[in-house]
């Protein structure tokens, strides 16, 4: 006897939405270690720009001397505001079969990646990041670097468990 | 038959291997960064000392590495023992490699001009998985190169047949050839803009050392007209324009017919074998399992004629993440519905969805390719003297800037079915690329200021052998493509590889 077939439409539609995604901010410490960094490049530009202005202060012209520390001051500014920016365009998103990770302030992206194309993930840690016990998980596919994950800003056991969901979903994935 | 091993003791390859590692130093250091140094050498009005300084320190440079390749000769050797390609390497620090027959993929040669005067072959073992990499034998003997590839895909096949008694030895079949006429056509009605722009780039490069043992102004008052006088570079672009085209579309010609003389291809078991070159002869195969998509192209010439180049664009080993692509520089429909049809199960044209781009994108395109390039044509002439005459080259370009824009958008589309994907592009060369959804890594969804502002997305399909990227699409149209490649990503949990 004969099993009852179907094979009913599906609906592009009434797929899995990507709009529907809830995305999971990272942590506010990442703002700082963001700036951290942000500021030991700083303080070795302007100590660049000090060394510079004092070796050929005779070759520069006053003008020009005192504009560039306005520049650079103006410039970091800009810079410190648009890390903000930058910081609370990230989040991830886990759903059943993938994970989604977006970033971007005024270059926005969102990439997907199903736990089932997932070659391995790890998790990393800088010293600016340790000291602010955080981590990044780093996942990556077969597809190059574009299209691998590196979602920073996660506490240390948050990362941990993440990367350890992911490998269970791999797993989980593979079985079935 | 299983045929005795040749290989059974730890060996070297060729000695043609110093020659070739000699050779290659001196050509990528010439080829990347010589070549202008002794053209000025020889054409310039003397060679200053700084010129002469460097190509000195880089042939003494060279003495050096014809030591390290007599070393790395010295400690280089293989052997093929119990079912294993063997392989130890290394001066300082020795490497030992050991591949078991069925983890090899590919075993492909390659033959420069050195090579061919030598009777030497470079021999490339690729491999799968995640843990090994590619081996190179840089020199053995061609008949020695011939029977390593036998006794490894010999010694594969015996083992994978011992594992499922069912499969059967395939024979190769020749798909199809290239012959000398063949080649010319192709040089012919290919794509003449690259070796426009190389063309080009070496005129403005040597520009200013033709001025300074030429008299230009002569030439230019002798040769144009005289209500075309205009001295600057742009002016003797003008007077060769003529001799450009003639050398640009024989530079392509005789680089295509040398590029791939003697084109072959064989179809073998689950895969294809291409071989071409005629001062470096390469050999390169392509598995089935491990395409990703098929790709293919013409230009307004092949068109008429149904002629078509084409890739098949496949992952390397998983470890390297490396694309590689299998160039067919000429063929024709037939040939593509065979690949086709070799490569994808059950294909169907995918129609049931079409997306286009935003008319938005002929705006950008406006922007990149028509306003920016005269404002800094302007500029140029600003800084130097210029004639009216050159505002007729500006109105030119942006009727052509403006035409192609509008053509080349209209062009590009996006279709879908339930099985395969397709993405077309182009207006003068005209570009198609098909895949399987399983193939597919992931996708990523992305928006610049402007496409934000107008609501609109661009997609970019991830794959093992390269991206493909859909510009300017609206943003719920974009969700849908990404939405529906997921799902049947994740609903088929079919292997990429």
């Amino acid at each position: 006897m004969l099993e009852k077939f179907e094979n009913s439409n599906i609906h592009v539609d009434e797929l899995p939405q990507l709009e529907d995604i809830e995305y999971r901010s990272i942590s506010k410490d990442y703002l700082w270690v963001k700036i951290l960094s942000y500021f030991i490049r700083i303080a070795v530009i302007f100590g660049g720009y000090f060394i510079l202005a004092f070796s050929m202060k005779d070759a520069l012209p006053l003008w020009l001397r005192q504009l560039l520390p306005v520049v650079i001051g103006v410039w970091a500014l800009f810079g410190i505001f648009s890390l903000y920016k930058v910081f609370k365009s990230k989040g991830y998103g886990l759903r059943q079969h993938d994970v989604t990770y977006k970033n971007g302030w005024l270059w926005k992206r969102w990439t997907t990646i199903p736990y089932y194309r997932i070659q391995h993930c790890d998790v990393s840690s800088g010293p600016i990041e340790r000291m602010f016990e955080l981590c990044t998980l780093n996942i990556y596919t077969a597809g190059g670097s574009n299209s691998d994950l590196s979602i920073p800003g996660l506490t240390t056991g948050m990362g941990n468990q993440l990367k350890k969901l992911i490998l269970q979903k791999m797993g989980d994935d593979e079985e079935e | 038959m299983k045929r005795s091993n040749p290989f059974p003791t730890f060996r070297r390859q060729s000695l043609g291997a110093i020659a070739v590692a000699i050779v290659k130093y001196f050509e990528s250091v010439v080829r990347q960064a010589l070549w202008p140094l002794i053209i000025l050498y020889m054409f310039g009005s003397g060679a200053d000392s700084f010129t002469k300084i460097v190509i000195y320190i880089t042939l003494f440079a060279g003495s050096f590495s014809i030591l390290a390749a007599i070393f790395r000769y010295y400690y280089f050797t293989f052997c093929v023992q119990d079912g294993k390609l063997n392989v130890k390497s290394g001066v300082m620090t020795t490497k030992n490699l050991s591949i078991p027959f069925p983890k090899i993929q590919r075993v492909e040669f390659e033959q420069n001009i050195v090579h061919r005067m030598l009777g030497i072959a470079t021999v490339r073992i690729e491999t799968a998985g995640a843990e090994e990499e590619e081996v190179e034998i840089s020199a053995l003997k061609i008949e020695e190169a011939e029977l390593l590839r036998a006794t490894l895909l010999e010694g594969r096949e015996l083992q994978q047949l011992d594992a499922n008694d069912s499969e059967h030895i395939h024979e190769d079949q020749l798909i199809f050839s290239l012959s000398l006429i063949d080649l010319i056509r192709a040089g012919l009605l290919r794509n003449h803009l690259r070796t426009a722009g190389l063309v080009f780039g070496f005129f403005v490069g040597m520009y200013f050392q033709f001025e300074d043992f030429l008299d230009l102004e002569e030439i230019y008052s002798t040769y144009l007209p005289n209500w075309y006088y205009s001295s600057n570079m742009w002016s003797g672009f003008v007077l060769f324009l003529p001799i450009g085209v003639i050398l640009v579309i024989l530079i392509s010609l005789i680089r295509t017919v040398l590029q791939y003389f003697g084109f072959k291809m064989w179809r073998k078991h689950q895969g294809y074998q291409v071989s071409y070159g005629a001062f470096n002869r390469s050999t390169y195969s392509s598995l089935d399992k491990k395409v990703q998509f098929l790709f293919w192209r013409d230009n307004l010439l092949m068109r008429k004629l149904g002629m078509y180049s084409a890739a098949i664009f496949q992952a390397g080993s998983v470890a390297l993440r490396r694309r590689q692509a299998i160039q067919i520089p000429f063929c024709y429909d037939e040939q593509i519905d065979r690949i086709k049809s070799d490569i994808f199960l059950e294909y169907s044209a995918p129609q049931d969805w079409s997306f286009a781009t935003h008319p938005a994108f002929e705006r950008l395109l406006l922007f990149r390719l028509g306003f920016l390039p005269v404002l800094g044509f302007l500029w140029i002439h600003w800084l130097n003297s210029w004639s009216y005459f050159d505002l007729i080259w500006i109105i030119v370009w942006m009727v052509l800037v403006v035409a192609w824009s509008r053509y080349y958008t209209r062009n590009l589309s996006l279709k879908m079915n339930d099985s395969y994907l397709s993405v077309e592009k182009g207006l003068l060369s005209f570009k198609r690329w098909v895949l399987e959804y399983p193939k597919l890594q992931g996708a990523t969804l992305s928006s610049n200021p402007f496409e934000e502002r107008r609501g609109l997305a661009t997609v970019t399909l991830h794959s093992a052998a390269g991206d493909i990227t859909f510009p300017y699409l609206l943003r719920a149209e974009a969700e849908r493509i990404v939405n529906k490649v997921l799902y049947r990503i994740e609903y088929l949990r079919t292997d990429w590889m």
